[in-house]
């Protein structure tokens, strides 16, 4: 059964289908997407508000100035948006998938599920309000900052933010296993994971040492969703090494959420699903 | 027309039975059913070590104590579900489920806080208990402020639990009015919950006097109130009152939108 | 059958482990900390090979196995014990390669996009499949023509009625044209119109493509009008395979009498009474040991005799005998 990388060069074409049906989507009910992204660009920065307000009430967290827990907020956000955007229509939120009997419809599909998985959630329009709003966010923290836009900076960001993504993904992944043994119980874990994730990932969570900061980059990565990358990038942390503990945190997940997902897929293979419910199936 | 004592009893039974069927419903799934309080437990730790270094690295006397704002994210952890009272209404509208709510013998009302009521068991037992309990080897004092804020503490959560209601049948009206889908409905009271009633930082910490102003939404009568009451955070009977007033008010019109919404409610969905 | 079969299933065993659950408060704490199994076998060695271009029905009473077996054809489960093989692939280990050559439609799974209009998900459908441009086109205007697409083509998923969604995720399955087609329960909860076009449409591309179909359904009346031949699930095992014709001939299956009297209702020693109707006597018989003029001349005898038909009995009836017979045996 390999991996079917072969199948690589099918990713353009399933990315301009993806964009192709959101666009479509979105001009056939222009007020509806207009909801939509306004609901996203407040709602999803509103999750990791509350720490902002706190900065702002405070005059920053600990070693952190409110510019930075801006800055702070806005990678958060726009890691979110990339989610929003890229892995849409529970992707990202599996465990529902697996749960409500959902699976089936990817393995009918000819192609590998990596493939899928990949590709079968990108709604750049429709899912695209948070990552703007990230971005906005991000961009008024950074003059406030009064950060250097060099080379190096701008690609150690790039390459933090897509590793924060994968980060949550991999959590989200691994921890929707459970909906294999599970489906009753596992359907939300992904949705419980990923608000977990999202409300602490905006928490500075400097002083917070033992056991519990270990465990917060590593068994439960909320600290790799935007404070050790953005400690790096603003400043707080003058370790030279900030800027690699999350790509390399992403790439350890990644190798262990892989094969522990193909385990469970193993055991759907046998044991296949006794529920099936079409709710949120394609919508 | 007055229901007569056995009526009374089978309309009890009949509720009895949807709470039981909706508790032992993940139950079914043995311990991978605790996983999910495991990771609101994690959650809640970290909420209360971030308290332990906002405080560390600021004077905020003025403000409150660690120790009470520390109390005050416990029990918002612990009793979190109540404080954000969700019924199954809004999804039973969107895929048409409510249909088969208006043909059984109990009101359709009754039936979606049965079935919130059934999922509260094994959260309580599984967490809000468990967590109580667990205050002192986390370092938190769970008591309430004081006998008085104890004992007003539980109406003032059935209050809580009353205005959700209203709020998620108010959302669910939107939902049917305006064509959004339940789950943007959902996203929106996440984020409200989140951020506006107090549920994760006491309202005293907003800036530019947000606090103040939000303490008389019926948000803050969700979940601020009651906390306050608990922690001792003011007056009392006053929070209360606010409470009854939002009450009145946000059940007033949740029934009066039902009463007009009812039939397109159910025409709603697949 | 011509060449390879298009599918082969041997000795193939699937079991299920199914968790019980609690009924009282008392078991559910107790099943928490000693959970209780039992195990239901789908299907027990079952051997089935299915030509090419055959058109084959998979019945069988509630919880038989039939559902199961499509699952194991299309490659959504592995075989706990056995071999599956369909178009010369391991569905599960050649998946892509087996599902690109396949057409999976069930009967209350649709594979639409909600939110969008019928067209997008067919646009889906040809960029997921590889399918070129031509293909796409020749394929789309023959099943627009066979399933009547033209009316619901710009429409939302959410919009369709339970019949225009079956039509759609027909069309849908068969736009690859594939060589194997796997139904299950197609024609569930659609009106008398939409079987008959569903029904008439899986006809069509049997003969004119040979694509073999396998179907699954409670449907029998349905199934006889498309299949010549039945594969009968009883318990996990296969209780029956064969043509309709050969089903019908199973004893206890008999010939029906309608007889239209003045009012009265005859006793028939030959033959047993079933229901009267629209003034119409109904009685079962077999003609292997009652002649028709035999049981003709008895009721005369008693009554005035109106009008007098003959027939074979309804598939369903026969099934719900075999079923009947297979519960109490």
């Amino acid at each position: 059964m390999g991996l079917g990388l072969s199948h690589l060069s099918r990713v353009p074409a399933r990315l301009a289908l993806g964009f192709r049906m959101d666009l479509a989507f979105v001009l056939r009910s222009p007020a509806l997407t207009i909801y939509y992204l306004a609901i996203d660009a407040l709602l999803i920065p509103a999750v990791g508000g509350a720490t902002f307000l706190l900065a702002e009430r405070l005059a920053g967290i600990g070693p952190w100035s409110d510019w930075q827990v801006l800055f702070l907020l806005g990678y958060a956000t726009t890691v979110e948006g990339i989610l929003s955007a890229a892995f849409t229509y529970n992707v990202s939120h599996i465990s529902r998938r697996i749960g409500r009997g959902q699976f089936d419809h990817l393995l009918v599909q000819p192609q590998p599920l990596w493939l899928t998985l990949a590709t079968e959630g990108f709604a750049p329009i429709s899912g695209g309000a948070a990552l703007v709003t990230g971005i906005a966010i991000m961009t008024w923290a950074w003059t406030g900052l009064g950060l250097p836009l060099t080379l190096a900076w701008t690609g150690a960001f790039a390459v933090n933010l897509l590793s924060s993504v994968c980060v949550v993904l991999a959590t989200m992944f691994l921890w929707s296993v459970v909906a294999f043994w599970a489906p009753v119980a596992g359907e939300e874990i992904s949705m419980n994971v990923h608000d977990a994730l999202g409300s602490l990932g905006t928490f500075p969570l400097d002083g917070i040492g033992g056991a519990m900061g270990v465990g917060l980059v590593t068994v439960f990565p909320a600290g790799l969703v935007a404070w050790m990358p953005v400690r790096a990038l603003v400043g707080v942390s003058a370790d030279p090494w900030g800027f690699l503990l999350t790509p390399a945190a992403a790439v350890l997940m990644f190798v262990i959420a892989v094969p522990t997902f193909a385990r469970g897929l193993r055991r759907y293979r046998q044991t296949g699903s006794s529920r099936y419910s079409a709710f949120g199936h394609r919508r | 027309m007055k229901a007569s004592p056995i009526e009374i009893v089978r309309s009890l039974r009949r509720y009895r039975e949807t709470v039981w069927l909706a508790s032992s419903g993940a139950a079914g799934d043995g311990f991978y059913s605790v996983l999910r309080y495991a990771i609101r437990f994690v959650r809640l730790l970290v909420l209360l070590s971030v308290w332990e270094v906002v405080f560390a690295s600021r004077d905020l006397a003025g403000v409150a104590a660690l120790g009470t704002v520390q109390t005050y994210t416990l029990v918002a952890g612990a009793f979190g579900t109540f404080l954000d009272a969700r019924t199954d209404l809004g999804e039973a509208i969107w895929d048409g489920r409510i249909a088969t709510w208006f043909v059984a013998p109990v009101p359709v009302f009754g039936h979606a806080i049965a079935v919130m009521m059934g999922r509260w068991i094994p959260s309580f037992g599984a967490f809000t208990l468990p967590v109580l309990l667990a205050a002192p080897w986390i370092g938190v004092d769970a008591r309430p402020a004081s006998l008085v804020a104890g004992m007003l503490f539980v109406p003032s959560l059935a209050c809580s639990v009353t205005i959700g209601l209203a709020v998620d049948l108010l959302l669910a009206s939107l939902m049917v009015a305006t064509g959004w889908s339940v789950w943007d409905m959902q996203r929106l009271r996440t984020a409200l919950g989140t951020l506006l009633t107090g549920a994760v930082i006491p309202l005293a910490f907003f800036p530019w006097g947000l606090g103040a102003i939000l303490a008389w939404t019926p948000l803050a009568a969700m979940a601020s109130a009651p906390l306050r009451i608990y922690t001792g955070d003011g007056d009392a009977w006053n929070l209360m009152a606010g409470q009854v007033v939002w009450v009145v008010v946000m059940g007033g019109a949740s029934i009066a939108i039902w009463s007009r919404m009812r039939e397109r409610l159910v025409g709603y969905g697949g | 059958m011509n060449g390879e079969p298009a599918v082969v299933l041997t000795g193939v065993w699937k079991s299920y482990r199914q968790r019980e659950r609690g009924s009282t408060p008392s078991e559910v704490v107790a099943r928490l900390f000693r959970p209780r199994f039992r195990t239901i076998d789908a299907l027990r060695g079952i051997d089935l090979t299915i030509g090419r271009g055959e058109v084959v029905a998979v019945a069988g009473p509630n919880g038989a196995g039939k559902s199961t077996t499509v699952k194991l054809l299309s490659g959504l489960l592995a075989p706990d014990r056995g071999t599956v093989r369909a178009l010369g692939c391991d569905p599960v280990r050649d998946r892509v390669r087996f599902v690109a050559r396949t057409g999976v439609c069930f009967g209350q799974r649709t594979e639409l996009w909600w939110d969008h209009p019928v067209a997008s998900s067919f646009d889906w459908k040809r960029v997921v499949w590889n399918i070129e441009r031509q293909d796409y086109d020749r394929s789309l205007a023959v099943l627009t023509e066979l399933l009547g697409l033209a009316d619901i083509w710009r429409t939302p998923a959410r919009e369709l009625s339970l019949g225009q969604k079956m039509r759609a995720d027909l069309a849908l399955a068969l736009l690859p044209e594939p060589e194997l087609v796997l139904l299950d329960e197609p024609t569930l909860g659609l009106d008398v119109l939409a079987k008959r076009q569903v029904l008439e449409f899986c006809r069509a591309i049997n003969e004119a493509r040979g694509v073999t179909i396998v179907v699954t359904s409670h449907d029998l009346t349905d199934l006889e009008a498309l299949a010549s031949r039945i594969v009968m699930v009883h318990k996990g095992e296969v209780a029956f395979d064969g043509p309709f014709s050969e089903l019908r001939a199973t004893p206890g299956t008999g010939r029906r009498l309608r007889l239209r009297t003045d009012g009265l209702r005859p006793v028939l020693a030959g033959a047993r009474f079933l229901e009267t109707r629209d003034g119409a006597h109904e009685f079962s018989y077999d003609p292997s040991v009652t002649s028709l003029p035999a049981l003709l001349a008895e009721a005369e005898a008693q009554v005035a005799v109106v009008d007098v038909e003959t027939h074979r009995p309804p598939i369903d009836d026969v099934i719900a005998g075999l079923y009947e017979r297979w519960r109490t045996s």
